[in-house]
């Protein structure tokens, strides 16, 4: 008797930890009302939002069917595969309805009732409007339906489990609905409707917890993309290669070029251009642009760096004369829009050296753009530079003409390639 | 006191492992709805705690990793020499396709190391799908990958043309050892293939000379032989792959292993020149279907 009840409080005790959980990841889920029936426009403005969000990148394998999905998703849990979302019945969202769309959107739950995996960056997209992603249904059912099952995702226990979803959910997810700030002007409520719902910037331009959750209190301050490698930097704040304090056209020529004074567009932001931001309108640009530039703030004093070893440096300037002057100059001053100035370009000179070693790894071109159709580019130099004369030929430019960034280590080039 | 002494019984509960009598003497009296009141508080508490912990934990571990800015450090480079003025930027393919040239070769080469292939002068079709491949997955190369990875159709044809339009001098012919029944069955090879494996002659699909059909096929002298055989290793091995069907894949897997060596080794000996221009027969009937020669005519 007395050893049941005590079994029956931790039963109960559990079953209420379980219920919260639950309870947790079914909040806000009733379809929601709307007011007006869907118009023939919504197609033509539901491609211009899947656009903007970007829904091709993911959900297109390389070469395969456009949105018909199986693209790899690398994490630090396991490999997710993206999901057909042509309208074919049998393996895409055919026998879906407006409503299963919205709760996939608002809430991360699939037609099913499976919870989906925050890769589908519902955080954001939670915050889209109903009308927009009513319009984004319309337009997927518009495409032509493409047979291709989807693959099972490859994660490792116990992120496998629908359990531990719910309960990264209950932690790390609230669905929401954007609140624009009175405050503000529309340009900078649309501005940050792009940035923080349908854009989903900050799935890279944040930093991560453990749990692989995007954490609020730095939202938007820059991180390394996990499995990547590539430092997206912050994008409302002004230091280092932060772009809240760049000039509106800069960013606006960045967004639909590929190419700005300020920065190329390269490696993953490269193909955010290619697929999704060249084919903004020029308002919706300049809103991102307002609602960036909000966040300008003064640059912070500078501390003092440990002297980079001489010899090294020595040992960079010959290779950088030997490699990289004929383009960028002997002083770094480059020219533009092809070879971007080395020379107080804080891109170069970043905290974490991870974009500068891959562009001198790999090379890459600007994405080929209706702006910029034929691009220059960088070679790569993978196979024609040791990771010790990158390191040296780095730590040379990160000091030179007025940079003063850390020196980079043989150890850094191995790490970030 | 009464409060304390449920509270201990259904934390000792928590702990799971106490003596039989404490545990009798603490439950005396006591209403078993009491018990499970408390313990729901009591989980309660625990399960706040354990979250408020990994909040904590989460703004500890997220704080900025970046450093302050540094101060300028003057760089000490005096002892180079600077053998470049200003830089000049030409509004030209040339300019454009420097990534490239950095291991196909430039102006006056056409190929810089042992292993790239030569791709000056080749069919343009060929290049185009070449670079297709690289950005739609069927070649795997990451530095080509990367470089073609953003690219248009468009932009891929341009540089297609540049190339194949470049009349580059060829590099010596290597210097293979060849025995006179290796280079027999190469000759064999080349003018009639292996009927018994199915094999046609190289020079069906490549043409006479061996300097490729316009606009798909490539010709098939001055690439190094270590590169030919890493091709055909890729090809038996499904890593390297073209437009379905795939009718080179199909005839590397048909020739036998000690053919394709000898084939390279042959290749690769031969002196070629820029005169041999590949043969333009679009309509020209080849002896296996291929998919590559099929879009490209179309």
């Amino acid at each position: 008797m007395r050893v049941g009840s005590l079994l029956a409080g931790v039963a109960v005790a559990l079953a209420a930890a379980v219920g919260t959980v639950y309870v947790v990841n079914v909040r806000d889920e009733t379809p929601p009302s709307r007011s007006i029936a869907p118009v023939g426009r919504d197609i033509e403005r539901g491609s211009y939002l899947a656009t903007a969000g970007d829904c091709i990148a993911c959900h297109t394998a390389i070469g395969g069917a456009a949105f018909a999905g199986g693209r790899p998703i690398q994490t630090p849990f396991g490999t997710v595969y993206s999901t057909n979302i042509t309208p074919d019945a049998a393996t895409g969202l055919g026998n879906w309805s407006r409503d299963d769309f919205w709760r996939a959107l608002h809430n991360g739950r699939s037609r099913d009732g499976r919870l989906l995996y925050p890769a589908f960056p519902y955080p954001n997209f939670t915050h889209v409007t109903v009308d927009d992603a009513d319009a984004i249904f319309a337009y997927l059912r518009s495409l032509p339906p493409v047979t291709r099952v989807n693959a099972p995702h490859e994660l490792r226990f116990p992120y496998n489990t629908q359990a531990a979803l719910a309960v990264w959910r209950a932690l790390f997810f609230r669905p929401g609905v954007f609140e624009p700030d009175q405050n503000k002007n529309a340009a900078w409520n649309r501005g940050a409707y792009l940035v923080r719902g349908l854009g989903h910037c900050d799935a890279c331009h944040a930093s991560r917890n453990i749990f692989g959750a995007v954490s609020h209190n730095l939202d938007l301050g820059g991180g390394l993309i996990p499995m990547q490698n590539w430092y997206a930097p912050p994008l409302v704040s002004s230091t280092g290669a932060g772009v809240a304090s760049w000039e509106e056209a800069h960013v606006e020529a960045l967004l639909r070029t590929g190419n700005s004074p300020r920065a190329a567009a390269m490696g993953p932001m490269a193909e955010v251009v290619f697929r999704s931001t060249q084919y903004l309108s020029a308002d919706d640009v300049r809103a991102i642009a307002a609602y960036l530039r909000s966040f300008a703030q003064s640059p912070v004093e500078p501390t003092p760096l440990p002297k980079p070893d001489a010899d090294v440096v020595a040992r960079g300037a010959l290779v950088y004369e030997d490699r990289c002057a004929e383009c960028h100059g002997s002083n770094g001053e480059g020219v533009l829009p092809a070879y971007p100035p080395l020379a107080r370009n804080p891109s170069v000179t970043e905290a974490l050296p991870a974009n500068a070693i891959k562009a001198v790894l790999n090379g890459g071109y600007a994405p080929a753009t209706a702006a910029n159709p034929r691009p220059y580019g960088m070679p790569p130099f993978v196979k024609r530079l040791t990771a010790d004369e990158i390191a040296a030929v780095l730590t040379y430019v990160r000091a030179s003409w007025g940079n003063s960034g850390a020196p980079v280590s043989t150890f850094d080039v191995e790490r970030y390639q | 006191m009464r409060f304390l002494r449920i509270l201990r019984a259904v934390l000792w509960s928590f702990f799971g492992v106490r003596r039989r009598v404490d545990a009798a003497r603490d439950l005396e009296g006591v209403q078993p709805h009491t018990i499970v009141a408390v313990g729901v508080v009591v989980a309660a508490v625990v399960l706040t705690g354990i979250v408020g912990l990994v909040r904590l934990i989460i703004g500890t571990e997220s704080a900025p990793e970046r450093m302050q800015s540094p101060v300028s450090v003057p760089a000490p480079i005096g002892a180079v020499a600077k053998k470049h003025g200003p830089v000049v930027l030409r509004d030209t393919m040339e300019e454009r396709v420097r990534p490239c040239t950095v291991c196909h070769g430039n102006n006056t080469e056409a190929t810089a190391d042992g292993f790239s292939p030569r791709i000056a002068g080749k069919p343009a079709g060929y290049l185009f799908n070449q670079l297709v491949s690289f950005r739609d997955g069927r070649r795997t190369y990451a530095p080509m990958v990367y470089l073609v990875q953003y690219m248009t159709d468009d932009y891929l044809r341009d540089i297609a043309a540049h190339f194949s339009e470049l009349e580059l001098p060829y590099p010596a012919p290597e210097s293979t050892s060849m025995t006179p029944q290796a280079v027999a069955r190469a000759h064999e090879l080349i003018e009639h293939g292996d009927a018994a494996r199915n094999v046609p002659a190289c020079s069906e699909c490549h043409g006479a000379n061996l300097a490729g059909i316009a606009p798909a096929i490539p010709g098939l002298l001055g690439l190094p032989r270590h590169y030919m055989n890493a091709q055909f290793g890729a090809w038996r091995a499904g890593k390297l792959r073209a437009i379905e069907p795939d009718c080179m894949a199909e005839v590397a897997r048909r020739l036998a292993s000690d053919d394709i060596a000898v084939l390279t080794a042959w290749l690769a000996s031969r002196p070629a020149s820029t005169e041999q221009k590949p043969l333009h027969e679009p309509n020209r009937k080849l002896p296996l279907e291929c998919g590559s020669v099929a879009t490209t005519v179309k």
